[in-house]
Protein backbone atom coordinates (compact mmCIF):
# COMPACT_ATOMS: atom_id res chain seq x y z
CA UNK A 1 0.00 0.00 0.00
CA UNK A 2 1.38 3.38 -0.62
CA UNK A 3 0.38 6.86 0.19
CA UNK A 4 -2.13 6.95 -2.77
CA UNK A 5 -4.16 4.18 -1.63
CA UNK A 6 -4.28 5.49 1.48
CA UNK A 7 -5.50 8.61 0.57
CA UNK A 8 -7.88 6.67 -1.50
CA UNK A 9 -9.20 4.98 1.74
CA UNK A 10 -9.74 7.90 3.21
CA UNK A 11 -11.55 9.42 0.74
CA UNK A 12 -13.86 6.24 0.47
CA UNK A 13 -14.55 6.78 4.33
CA UNK A 14 -15.19 10.00 4.05
CA UNK A 15 -17.35 10.21 0.66
CA UNK A 16 -19.29 7.60 1.33
CA UNK A 17 -22.11 9.47 2.41
CA UNK A 18 -21.21 12.74 0.64
CA UNK A 19 -20.23 13.79 3.67
CA UNK A 20 -17.46 15.62 3.04
CA UNK A 21 -13.84 16.07 1.12
CA UNK A 22 -10.02 15.62 2.10
CA UNK A 23 -8.09 18.09 0.34
CA UNK A 24 -4.58 17.11 -0.05
CA UNK A 25 -3.07 19.66 2.10
CA UNK A 26 -5.45 18.34 5.02
CA UNK A 27 -4.68 14.82 3.90
CA UNK A 28 -0.77 15.75 4.18
CA UNK A 29 -1.45 17.54 7.31
CA UNK A 30 -3.44 14.56 8.95
CA UNK A 31 -0.92 11.99 8.10
CA UNK A 32 1.54 13.27 9.39
CA UNK A 33 0.27 14.12 12.65
CA UNK A 34 -1.56 10.28 12.70
CA UNK A 35 1.70 8.85 12.08
CA UNK A 36 3.34 10.73 15.00
CA UNK A 37 0.73 9.98 17.10
CA UNK A 38 1.26 6.18 16.01
CA UNK A 39 5.17 6.30 16.64
CA UNK A 40 4.06 7.57 20.21
CA UNK A 41 1.70 4.82 20.60
CA UNK A 42 4.37 1.88 19.79
CA UNK A 43 6.84 4.48 21.63
CA UNK A 44 4.89 4.01 25.05
CA UNK A 45 2.34 6.56 25.35
CA UNK A 46 2.82 8.39 29.03
CA UNK A 47 -0.62 9.40 29.44
CA UNK A 48 -1.09 5.55 30.60
CA UNK A 49 1.21 5.36 33.17
CA UNK A 50 -0.05 4.73 36.38
CA UNK A 51 1.49 6.02 39.82
CA UNK A 52 4.53 4.79 40.75
CA UNK A 53 4.11 2.38 37.46
CA UNK A 54 5.52 3.96 34.44
CA UNK A 55 4.63 1.19 31.84
CA UNK A 56 2.19 2.02 28.86
CA UNK A 57 -0.58 -0.53 27.85
CA UNK A 58 2.02 -0.65 24.78
CA UNK A 59 5.37 -0.44 25.09
CA UNK A 60 8.36 0.34 23.16
CA UNK A 61 10.40 -3.25 21.95
CA UNK A 62 7.66 -4.74 24.46
CA UNK A 63 7.49 -8.26 22.12
CA UNK A 64 8.88 -8.69 18.73
CA UNK A 65 5.70 -7.86 17.39
CA UNK A 66 5.85 -3.75 19.35
CA UNK A 67 9.70 -4.02 17.70
CA UNK A 68 8.83 -5.35 14.34
CA UNK A 69 6.67 -2.60 13.71
CA UNK A 70 9.52 0.11 13.92
CA UNK A 71 11.90 -1.55 12.75
CA UNK A 72 12.11 1.15 9.41
CA UNK A 73 12.93 3.36 12.07
CA UNK A 74 15.40 1.52 14.42
CA UNK A 75 19.24 2.44 13.10
CA UNK A 76 22.66 2.38 14.46
CA UNK A 77 25.53 4.51 14.60
CA UNK A 78 29.06 4.92 16.28
CA UNK A 79 29.60 7.86 18.68
CA UNK A 80 33.24 8.86 19.75
CA UNK A 81 32.42 11.69 22.55
CA UNK A 82 34.57 14.76 22.96
CA UNK A 83 37.01 14.89 25.75
CA UNK A 84 33.66 16.29 28.04
CA UNK A 85 32.08 13.31 27.05
CA UNK A 86 29.56 14.82 24.90
CA UNK A 87 28.16 14.19 21.60
CA UNK A 88 25.15 15.15 19.22
CA UNK A 89 22.38 13.00 18.84
CA UNK A 90 22.90 10.75 15.64
CA UNK A 91 20.96 11.61 12.37
CA UNK A 92 20.68 9.90 8.99
CA UNK A 93 19.03 9.32 5.85
CA UNK A 94 17.22 6.45 5.01
CA UNK A 95 16.67 5.41 1.31
CA UNK A 96 13.94 3.56 0.06
CA UNK A 97 13.07 2.99 -4.00
CA UNK A 98 15.79 5.54 -5.14
CA UNK A 99 14.25 8.19 -2.89
CA UNK A 100 16.23 9.61 0.38
CA UNK A 101 14.68 10.39 3.94
CA UNK A 102 16.50 12.56 6.30
CA UNK A 103 15.66 11.15 9.90
CA UNK A 104 16.77 12.42 12.86
CA UNK A 105 17.02 10.59 16.42
CA UNK A 106 14.29 10.30 18.76
CA UNK A 107 14.97 8.06 21.31
CA UNK A 108 17.59 5.60 22.62
CA UNK A 109 17.40 1.81 22.40
CA UNK A 110 20.71 0.63 23.39
CA UNK A 111 24.14 2.16 23.78
CA UNK A 112 27.37 -0.41 24.09
CA UNK A 113 30.99 -0.24 24.16
CA UNK A 114 33.04 -3.23 23.14
CA UNK A 115 35.57 -1.90 26.38
CA UNK A 116 32.90 -1.73 28.98
CA UNK A 117 29.47 -4.11 27.65
CA UNK A 118 26.75 -2.08 27.97
CA UNK A 119 26.86 1.78 29.13
CA UNK A 120 23.57 2.97 31.61
CA UNK A 121 21.28 5.49 31.13
CA UNK A 122 20.77 7.49 34.32
CA UNK A 123 18.13 9.93 35.99
CA UNK A 124 19.72 13.50 36.49
CA UNK A 125 18.69 13.19 39.92
CA UNK A 126 20.39 9.63 40.75
CA UNK A 127 23.63 10.95 39.06
CA UNK A 128 25.55 11.56 42.05
CA UNK A 129 25.18 8.32 43.46
CA UNK A 130 26.45 6.54 40.36
CA UNK A 131 29.27 9.03 39.74
CA UNK A 132 30.19 8.34 43.35
CA UNK A 133 29.63 4.63 43.45
CA UNK A 134 32.47 2.74 45.12
CA UNK A 135 31.00 -1.00 44.05
CA UNK A 136 30.37 0.22 40.30
CA UNK A 137 33.49 2.66 39.78
CA UNK A 138 32.22 4.74 36.97
CA UNK A 139 35.77 4.59 35.55
CA UNK A 140 34.52 0.79 34.64
CA UNK A 141 30.61 1.28 34.56
CA UNK A 142 29.87 4.06 31.86
CA UNK A 143 26.82 5.99 32.08
CA UNK A 144 25.33 8.51 29.56
CA UNK A 145 22.11 11.36 30.35
CA UNK A 146 20.17 12.92 27.62
CA UNK A 147 20.71 16.18 27.22
CA UNK A 148 18.57 18.46 24.49
CA UNK A 149 20.73 18.02 21.47
CA UNK A 150 22.90 14.93 22.68
CA UNK A 151 24.18 12.72 25.06
CA UNK A 152 26.54 13.48 27.91
CA UNK A 153 28.73 10.22 29.01
CA UNK A 154 30.88 9.74 32.09
CA UNK A 155 33.42 8.54 32.55
CA UNK A 156 34.85 11.02 30.25
CA UNK A 157 38.70 12.63 29.66
CA UNK A 158 37.93 15.84 31.44
CA UNK A 159 36.99 14.70 34.88
CA UNK A 160 37.64 10.72 34.87
CA UNK A 161 40.40 10.60 32.67
CA UNK A 162 39.20 7.65 30.62
CA UNK A 163 37.79 7.98 27.14
CA UNK A 164 35.03 6.48 25.82
CA UNK A 165 35.39 5.52 22.06
CA UNK A 166 33.47 3.67 19.06
CA UNK A 167 30.28 3.83 21.19
CA UNK A 168 27.81 1.75 19.29
CA UNK A 169 24.42 3.25 19.83
CA UNK A 170 20.98 1.59 18.55
CA UNK A 171 18.02 4.54 18.45
CA UNK A 172 14.84 4.96 17.15
CA UNK A 173 14.50 8.21 14.52
CA UNK A 174 11.24 9.84 14.11
CA UNK A 175 9.37 8.45 11.12
CA UNK A 176 9.91 11.19 7.82
CA UNK A 177 7.28 13.17 6.67
CA UNK A 178 4.93 11.33 4.02
CA UNK A 179 3.75 13.74 1.77
CA UNK A 180 0.85 13.06 -1.28
CA UNK A 181 2.03 15.15 -4.31
CA UNK A 182 0.40 15.47 -7.09
CA UNK A 183 -0.19 17.46 -10.66
CA UNK A 184 -3.37 19.63 -11.56
CA UNK A 185 -5.72 18.69 -14.40
CA UNK A 186 -7.22 20.39 -17.06
CA UNK A 187 -9.89 21.14 -14.92
CA UNK A 188 -8.03 21.73 -12.13
CA UNK A 189 -8.42 18.85 -10.23
CA UNK A 190 -5.41 17.39 -7.97
CA UNK A 191 -3.88 14.10 -10.16
CA UNK A 192 -1.63 11.57 -7.85
CA UNK A 193 2.21 12.16 -9.07
CA UNK A 194 4.40 9.91 -7.35
CA UNK A 195 7.59 12.22 -8.14
CA UNK A 196 6.72 14.90 -6.01
CA UNK A 197 5.61 11.84 -3.13
CA UNK A 198 6.80 10.59 -0.30
CA UNK A 199 6.02 7.39 1.02
CA UNK A 200 5.44 6.48 4.37
CA UNK A 201 7.90 3.85 5.82
CA UNK A 202 6.08 2.01 7.51
CA UNK A 203 4.82 -1.51 7.05
CA UNK A 204 1.51 -1.99 5.35
CA UNK A 205 -0.35 -3.22 8.40
CA UNK A 206 0.69 0.00 10.13
CA UNK A 207 -0.21 2.10 7.29
CA UNK A 208 -3.94 0.89 8.01
CA UNK A 209 -3.19 2.05 11.85
CA UNK A 210 -1.90 5.42 10.71
CA UNK A 211 -5.31 5.82 7.78
CA UNK A 212 -7.26 4.64 11.46
CA UNK A 213 -6.19 8.39 13.15
CA UNK A 214 -6.32 10.11 10.16
CA UNK A 215 -10.27 9.22 10.00
CA UNK A 216 -10.41 9.88 13.39
CA UNK A 217 -9.27 13.56 12.83
CA UNK A 218 -11.50 14.28 10.13
CA UNK A 219 -14.01 12.51 12.02
CA UNK A 220 -14.25 15.10 14.61
CA UNK A 221 -13.24 17.85 11.63
CA UNK A 222 -16.62 17.04 9.92
CA UNK A 223 -18.34 15.72 13.04
CA UNK A 224 -19.53 12.55 11.50
CA UNK A 225 -19.72 9.94 14.07
CA UNK A 226 -20.06 6.99 11.91
CA UNK A 227 -16.30 7.83 10.69
CA UNK A 228 -15.11 8.49 14.09
CA UNK A 229 -16.58 5.53 15.71
CA UNK A 230 -14.90 3.43 12.71
CA UNK A 231 -11.34 5.11 13.60
CA UNK A 232 -12.07 4.29 17.47
CA UNK A 233 -12.92 1.22 16.38
CA UNK A 234 -9.29 0.11 14.92
CA UNK A 235 -7.25 2.05 16.98
CA UNK A 236 -8.97 0.51 21.03
CA UNK A 237 -10.31 -3.06 19.37
CA UNK A 238 -8.59 -3.87 16.80
CA UNK A 239 -10.41 -4.47 12.64
CA UNK B 1 32.18 -22.34 39.02
CA UNK B 2 32.87 -18.75 38.72
CA UNK B 3 31.49 -16.28 40.31
CA UNK B 4 30.46 -15.12 37.00
CA UNK B 5 28.50 -18.24 36.77
CA UNK B 6 27.31 -18.16 40.07
CA UNK B 7 26.15 -14.21 40.04
CA UNK B 8 24.61 -14.88 36.54
CA UNK B 9 22.14 -17.53 37.84
CA UNK B 10 21.00 -15.03 40.94
CA UNK B 11 20.29 -12.28 38.29
CA UNK B 12 18.39 -14.33 36.49
CA UNK B 13 16.12 -15.37 39.28
CA UNK B 14 15.90 -12.32 40.59
CA UNK B 15 14.63 -10.28 37.11
CA UNK B 16 12.66 -13.51 36.15
CA UNK B 17 14.84 -13.82 32.50
CA UNK B 18 18.15 -12.21 31.32
CA UNK B 19 18.04 -8.32 33.37
CA UNK B 20 17.60 -5.65 31.21
CA UNK B 21 20.27 -3.14 30.08
CA UNK B 22 19.20 -0.50 33.15
CA UNK B 23 18.75 -3.53 35.54
CA UNK B 24 19.94 -1.51 38.81
CA UNK B 25 21.36 -4.66 40.06
CA UNK B 26 24.99 -5.32 38.94
CA UNK B 27 27.54 -8.42 38.79
CA UNK B 28 29.65 -6.37 41.11
CA UNK B 29 27.12 -5.36 43.99
CA UNK B 30 26.01 -9.38 44.02
CA UNK B 31 29.47 -10.29 44.36
CA UNK B 32 29.97 -7.64 47.41
CA UNK B 33 26.84 -9.52 49.15
CA UNK B 34 28.14 -13.09 48.03
CA UNK B 35 31.53 -11.81 50.16
CA UNK B 36 28.48 -12.26 53.29
CA UNK B 37 27.34 -15.46 52.01
CA UNK B 38 29.98 -17.08 51.86
CA UNK B 39 31.10 -16.71 55.69
CA UNK B 40 27.61 -17.58 56.04
CA UNK B 41 28.08 -20.90 54.23
CA UNK B 42 31.47 -21.42 56.16
CA UNK B 43 29.93 -21.09 59.54
CA UNK B 44 26.75 -23.59 58.51
CA UNK B 45 29.37 -26.05 58.02
CA UNK B 46 31.18 -25.43 61.16
CA UNK B 47 27.81 -25.57 62.91
CA UNK B 48 26.94 -28.95 61.02
CA UNK B 49 30.37 -30.52 61.84
CA UNK B 50 29.27 -30.11 65.52
CA UNK B 51 26.49 -31.43 65.05
CA UNK B 52 27.29 -34.13 63.40
CA UNK B 53 30.73 -34.94 64.34
CA UNK B 54 30.80 -33.19 67.62
CA UNK B 55 33.79 -32.02 66.50
CA UNK B 56 34.13 -28.50 65.22
CA UNK B 57 35.92 -27.94 61.94
CA UNK B 58 35.40 -26.55 58.43
CA UNK B 59 35.59 -28.93 55.59
CA UNK B 60 38.68 -28.65 53.21
CA UNK B 61 36.37 -27.61 50.49
CA UNK B 62 36.40 -24.24 51.60
CA UNK B 63 40.19 -23.44 52.28
CA UNK B 64 42.26 -21.19 49.73
CA UNK B 65 45.91 -21.09 49.27
CA UNK B 66 47.33 -17.32 48.68
CA UNK B 67 50.78 -17.45 48.30
CA UNK B 68 53.48 -14.76 47.63
CA UNK B 69 52.25 -12.51 50.56
CA UNK B 70 55.03 -9.76 51.32
CA UNK B 71 56.01 -9.60 54.85
CA UNK B 72 57.05 -5.75 56.44
CA UNK B 73 58.78 -5.88 59.98
CA UNK B 74 57.37 -3.92 62.62
CA UNK B 75 60.69 -4.68 65.29
CA UNK B 76 63.64 -7.13 65.49
CA UNK B 77 61.04 -10.08 66.02
CA UNK B 78 58.14 -9.10 65.37
CA UNK B 79 56.60 -8.40 61.59
CA UNK B 80 53.51 -8.43 59.99
CA UNK B 81 51.59 -9.20 56.88
CA UNK B 82 48.23 -8.16 54.90
CA UNK B 83 46.10 -10.95 54.38
CA UNK B 84 43.65 -10.98 51.65
CA UNK B 85 40.21 -10.42 53.15
CA UNK B 86 39.93 -10.18 57.23
CA UNK B 87 39.54 -14.06 58.26
CA UNK B 88 36.19 -15.50 58.93
CA UNK B 89 35.29 -15.67 62.28
CA UNK B 90 35.42 -19.62 63.38
CA UNK B 91 36.47 -20.71 66.65
CA UNK B 92 39.34 -18.79 68.32
CA UNK B 93 41.68 -18.55 64.61
CA UNK B 94 40.42 -21.48 62.76
CA UNK B 95 39.51 -18.84 59.68
CA UNK B 96 43.30 -19.15 59.00
CA UNK B 97 44.64 -23.18 58.61
CA UNK B 98 48.50 -23.05 58.06
CA UNK B 99 50.93 -20.36 57.39
CA UNK B 100 54.38 -21.19 55.46
CA UNK B 101 57.14 -18.69 54.47
CA UNK B 102 59.35 -19.34 51.69
CA UNK B 103 61.85 -17.73 48.86
CA UNK B 104 64.12 -18.63 46.07
CA UNK B 105 67.08 -20.03 48.42
CA UNK B 106 64.60 -22.04 50.25
CA UNK B 107 61.73 -23.28 48.28
CA UNK B 108 60.89 -25.81 51.05
CA UNK B 109 58.39 -24.36 53.04
CA UNK B 110 58.55 -24.03 57.01
CA UNK B 111 55.87 -23.29 59.09
CA UNK B 112 54.14 -21.32 62.13
CA UNK B 113 52.72 -22.38 65.57
CA UNK B 114 49.02 -19.93 65.32
CA UNK B 115 48.08 -18.36 69.14
CA UNK B 116 44.91 -17.42 69.99
CA UNK B 117 44.49 -13.39 70.82
CA UNK B 118 44.70 -14.33 74.70
CA UNK B 119 48.22 -16.68 74.11
CA UNK B 120 50.01 -13.25 72.46
CA UNK B 121 50.32 -11.44 75.74
CA UNK B 122 51.02 -14.97 77.39
CA UNK B 123 53.70 -15.37 74.11
CA UNK B 124 54.59 -11.58 74.91
CA UNK B 125 56.77 -12.65 78.42
CA UNK B 126 58.92 -15.43 76.58
CA UNK B 127 61.77 -15.11 74.88
CA UNK B 128 61.84 -16.02 71.00
CA UNK B 129 61.71 -20.03 70.28
CA UNK B 130 64.77 -20.45 68.29
CA UNK B 131 63.79 -21.50 64.38
CA UNK B 132 60.14 -20.81 65.16
CA UNK B 133 57.84 -18.59 63.96
CA UNK B 134 54.43 -17.82 66.44
CA UNK B 135 51.72 -15.86 64.89
CA UNK B 136 48.75 -14.50 65.14
CA UNK B 137 45.59 -13.21 62.92
CA UNK B 138 44.35 -9.85 63.84
CA UNK B 139 41.53 -7.86 61.80
CA UNK B 140 43.64 -8.43 57.97
CA UNK B 141 46.98 -8.57 59.05
CA UNK B 142 48.76 -11.83 60.55
CA UNK B 143 51.45 -10.91 62.94
CA UNK B 144 54.48 -12.85 63.45
CA UNK B 145 56.78 -13.35 66.51
CA UNK B 146 60.35 -15.20 65.52
CA UNK B 147 63.99 -14.44 66.02
CA UNK B 148 64.23 -15.05 61.88
CA UNK B 149 64.75 -11.95 59.44
CA UNK B 150 61.04 -12.92 58.09
CA UNK B 151 60.84 -10.13 55.87
CA UNK B 152 63.48 -12.45 53.86
CA UNK B 153 60.17 -14.55 52.75
CA UNK B 154 57.00 -14.53 50.98
CA UNK B 155 54.25 -15.98 53.19
CA UNK B 156 51.67 -18.69 51.87
CA UNK B 157 48.32 -18.51 54.11
CA UNK B 158 45.37 -21.33 53.41
CA UNK B 159 42.33 -19.53 55.01
CA UNK B 160 38.49 -19.95 54.93
CA UNK B 161 37.40 -18.18 51.69
CA UNK B 162 35.63 -18.24 48.73
CA UNK B 163 38.78 -17.47 46.26
CA UNK B 164 39.50 -14.53 44.65
CA UNK B 165 36.33 -11.94 45.18
CA UNK B 166 38.32 -9.26 42.82
CA UNK B 167 38.23 -11.58 40.15
CA UNK B 168 34.57 -12.24 38.84
CA UNK B 169 36.29 -15.08 36.56
CA UNK B 170 38.21 -16.87 39.34
CA UNK B 171 36.62 -19.73 40.64
CA UNK B 172 34.20 -19.88 43.47
CA UNK B 173 35.55 -22.10 45.78
CA UNK B 174 32.59 -23.34 47.79
CA UNK B 175 31.24 -26.55 47.78
CA UNK B 176 28.27 -27.89 45.70
CA UNK B 177 26.20 -28.57 48.68
CA UNK B 178 27.08 -25.35 50.38
CA UNK B 179 25.97 -23.07 47.57
CA UNK B 180 22.22 -23.30 48.62
CA UNK B 181 22.26 -21.64 51.41
CA UNK B 182 24.64 -18.73 50.08
CA UNK B 183 21.55 -18.14 47.47
CA UNK B 184 19.38 -18.38 49.79
CA UNK B 185 20.49 -15.26 51.35
CA UNK B 186 21.74 -13.25 48.60
CA UNK B 187 18.02 -13.95 47.13
CA UNK B 188 16.45 -12.43 50.09
CA UNK B 189 18.95 -9.25 50.12
CA UNK B 190 18.11 -8.54 46.42
CA UNK B 191 14.44 -9.68 46.50
CA UNK B 192 14.08 -6.76 49.77
CA UNK B 193 16.18 -4.42 47.40
CA UNK B 194 13.80 -4.58 44.48
CA UNK B 195 10.43 -4.64 46.56
CA UNK B 196 11.66 -0.97 48.08
CA UNK B 197 9.47 1.75 46.47
CA UNK B 198 11.88 4.24 44.47
CA UNK B 199 12.04 7.72 45.18
CA UNK B 200 11.10 8.98 41.31
CA UNK B 201 11.44 12.80 42.06
CA UNK B 202 13.79 14.98 42.63
CA UNK B 203 11.94 17.44 44.96
CA UNK B 204 13.96 17.80 48.09
CA UNK B 205 11.92 14.90 49.91
CA UNK B 206 13.30 11.74 50.73
CA UNK B 207 9.92 10.05 49.28
CA UNK B 208 8.95 6.38 49.81
CA UNK B 209 5.97 6.45 48.58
Amino acid sequence: MGINEMYQICQYAINKAQNGYLTPSQFNLLANQAQTSYQDYLLGEFQQYQYGRPQAKVNYSQNSDTRQRLTPFILNATLNPNTNGYVDYPSDVISKDGVNYDVFYLQTDSITTKDFDRIRFVQQDSLYSYLKSEIDPIATNPIYLLTDTGFQFYPNTTNNNVTLTNVKVVYVVGAPPMLWGYTLDNNGRPIFAQAYSKEPLWYDIDKLEIVARILKLVGVSLQDGQVEQYANQVTQIGQ
Amino acid sequence: MTRKIFIERILRQIYNGQPNDDSSITFNQVNQWLNDAIGIAAKKNYTDSIQMDGVAYVNNSFYTTYSGLAITSIDNTTFKLDLPQIPIALGKNEGIATLQFSNSKTPTTFGAVPLSMNQVGYQDILRPIQNKVLYWSQGQQIYMSTGIPLTAYKATVRMVSGGNSSDLNSTLIIPDDYVPIMVEYIKGQLAFERSRPIDQSNDGVDNVN
